[in-house]
């Protein structure tokens, strides 16, 4: 049984770990810690991974200016939310109860979490292929089917630095951020001394022949523009921290987009040179490594590879974890950083994530997508930037987003319809387009402005709007 | 369950009390993201469009 004085150290570090909404003399972040924080996350190996897949379908210059401008304009349109959080001081988990409503945020919630969880199975699978690797350059052949079993190491020394806490996560982070670095370093030294930038601008993609220019453009901008929209479900947990809104929009913007964008951009560029030495196409960095670098260098990045894995497999698990405890503070910590780490161990043995990379990337720009569409019609337009606190927190009786038994229906008919949208629009199974639309919008650009489009329209009938805005009498 | 019981009310009256605090605008302010900001931010965004435009050709 805790005592009172554990109980109220308990409740306080919900103040940094959790629901309490954070004052402005308790923020800790400024512009470069933000920067660095977003930045340590950002640049994961599943950057190489994406970075793979689109070099499959365009050539050096598109792939760049794709990458660094479609990421940016996706960044730009994702970071108007931090806004809020760092505004109220809130997670903007806790501001999405007034979008969605008290109870469908928590399955928007589940379904968001769960679906982005597949970027954690990505890297473990990473984890798996650099030490099978390894074993193989030191004389132990394994079989394929050990590939889950080594990766469930990744996920339990993950879920066990998770449980001792926030202290061992930021020790952790100045051991993922220096790996991923070096790795960025050596895969550019590599590339360079392979490859001239005149040989690079003339290799040919792989799938060079399929479909035309503009189509293939396409295709990798909405690859790239789901890839930064897939920060939604993780994004309420720097910018309350922060102390501005400016800091935290441009800290945002330049770590989980731009330095993202230049990190896939790394990524494409070995893919495109792998296939022109190998002339087969290679979405699997740990693969370019030894063959780009030989057995030294390879081996050496495999094992920074194998080491930030573990590390950004810790702190995925922590945040999820907190964010998960955000909306169900009551919930026990272990067991929800069990209960997610479990997932992330189904979706491993599963493989599907990463045998499917681009549907599962389609999957989540169908879902987040519009889900920032509407954040961002809801406060910035219907709301006009002005929202029920004490509704939030359903304090002194105040429930403004309690809707239709906690469910937001409007909010919920544009989130499915811009989901439908998406899938009227783009075949994420085959990667084909299925209408000429997608040439112009790509299909999460499009889902965006369906949802958008259909919640601020519900909004302009007089019922609806008071419907929506039943915290204007209460604040 | 008290456990659990006894923390829901802690963090419910703390929430409570920051709530109040916060009801004075002048207390809780951070530095609002600016006209400048917004002018910057089209800036970035039209270069970007820009260099898509620049990407395709």
């Amino acid at each position: 049984m805790p005592t009172k004085k554990q109980t109220e150290n308990q409740v306080a570090n919900e103040v940094y770990y959790g629901i309490i909404p954070i004052l402005r003399n308790e923020r800790i972040y400024g512009f470069w810690d933000v920067f660095f924080a977003t930045t340590a996350w950002a640049i994961a190996s599943w950057c190489y991974v994406q970075g793979g897949y689109i070099a499959t379908m365009l050539g050096a210059k598109a792939l760049i200016s794709n990458t660094i401008f479609g990421m940016t304009i996706a960044g730009i349109f994702l970071c108007f939310t931090v806004l809020i959080s760092t505004r109220y001081g809130i997670d903007l988990w806790i501001y999405q109860k007034a979008l969605f409503g008290y109870k469908a945020v928590l399955v928007i919630a589940a379904i968001t979490i769960a679906s982005n969880y597949g970027y954690e199975a990505i890297n473990v699978k990473l984890y798996a292929n650099s030490l099978m690797i390894l074993c193989k350059s030191a004389g132990l052949t394994l079989s394929e089917a050990w590939n889950p079993w080594i990766g469930m190491t990744c996920v339990l020394l993950g879920w066990w630095i998770a449980l001792i806490g926030p202290k061992a996560i930021g020790y952790t982070t100045k051991i993922m951020v220096p790996s991923s670095l070096i790795v960025g370093v050596i895969i550019l030294i590599l590339l360079s001394a392979k490859c001239s930038l005149a040989e690079l601008a003339a290799i040919n993609p792989v799938r060079a022949g399929s479909g035309s220019n503009w189509e293939r453009y396409m295709l990798v901008m909405e690859l790239n523009v789901a890839f930064v929209i897939a920060w939604y479900p993780l994004l309420g947990v720097l910018p309350r921290l922060v102390k501005s809104e400016r800091a935290s929009y441009w800290g945002h913007l330049a770590g989980f987009a731009i330095i993202q964008a230049v990190v896939v951009s790394i990524g494409a560029l070995t893919g495109l040179v792998m296939s022109a030495i190998t002339g087969v196409e290679s979405t699997n960095p740990t693969e370019w490594l030894i063959v780009l670098g030989g057995p030294w260098w390879g081996g050496i990045s495999l094992i920074l590879i194998s080491i930030a894995n573990v590390t950004a497999q810790a702190i995925a698990i922590y945040s999820v974890t907190v964010s998960t405890k955000v909306l169900m503070p009551s919930l026990d910590y272990k067991k929800v950083a069990t209960f997610w780490s479990a997932w992330c161990a189904l979706l491993v043995f599963w493989g599907g994530i990463w045998d499917y990379y681009q549907t599962y990337i389609a999957i989540i720009g169908a879902i987040c997508g519009p889900a920032v569409a509407l954040i961002l019609v809801d406060f910035y337009i219907i709301r006009k930037q002005k929202i029920s606190i004490a509704s939030l927190f359903q304090s002194s009786g105040k429930n403004a987003y309690t809707y239709t038994n906690g469910y937001n229906l409007p909010a919920i008919i544009a989130f499915a319809s811009g989901i439908a949208s998406y899938f009227l629009v783009y075949d994420p199974v085959n990667l084909v387009p299925k209408s000429k639309i997608f040439l112009y919008t790509t299909a999460t650009g499009l889902s965006m402005l369906v949802s958008a489009g259909i919640y601020w329209g519900f909004s302009l009938l007089k019922p609806v709007n008071n419907y929506l805005r039943k915290d204007c009498q209460e604040e | 369950m008290k456990q659990v019981d006894n923390f829901m009310k802690k963090l419910k009256e703390e929430i409570e009390k920051r709530i109040k605090m916060m009801q004075n605008s002048s207390y809780n302010y951070v530095q609002r993201f600016n006209k400048r900001d917004l002018i910057y931010t089209v800036f970035v965004g039209l270069f970007c469009i820009l260099g898509l435009i620049w990407g395709i050709n």
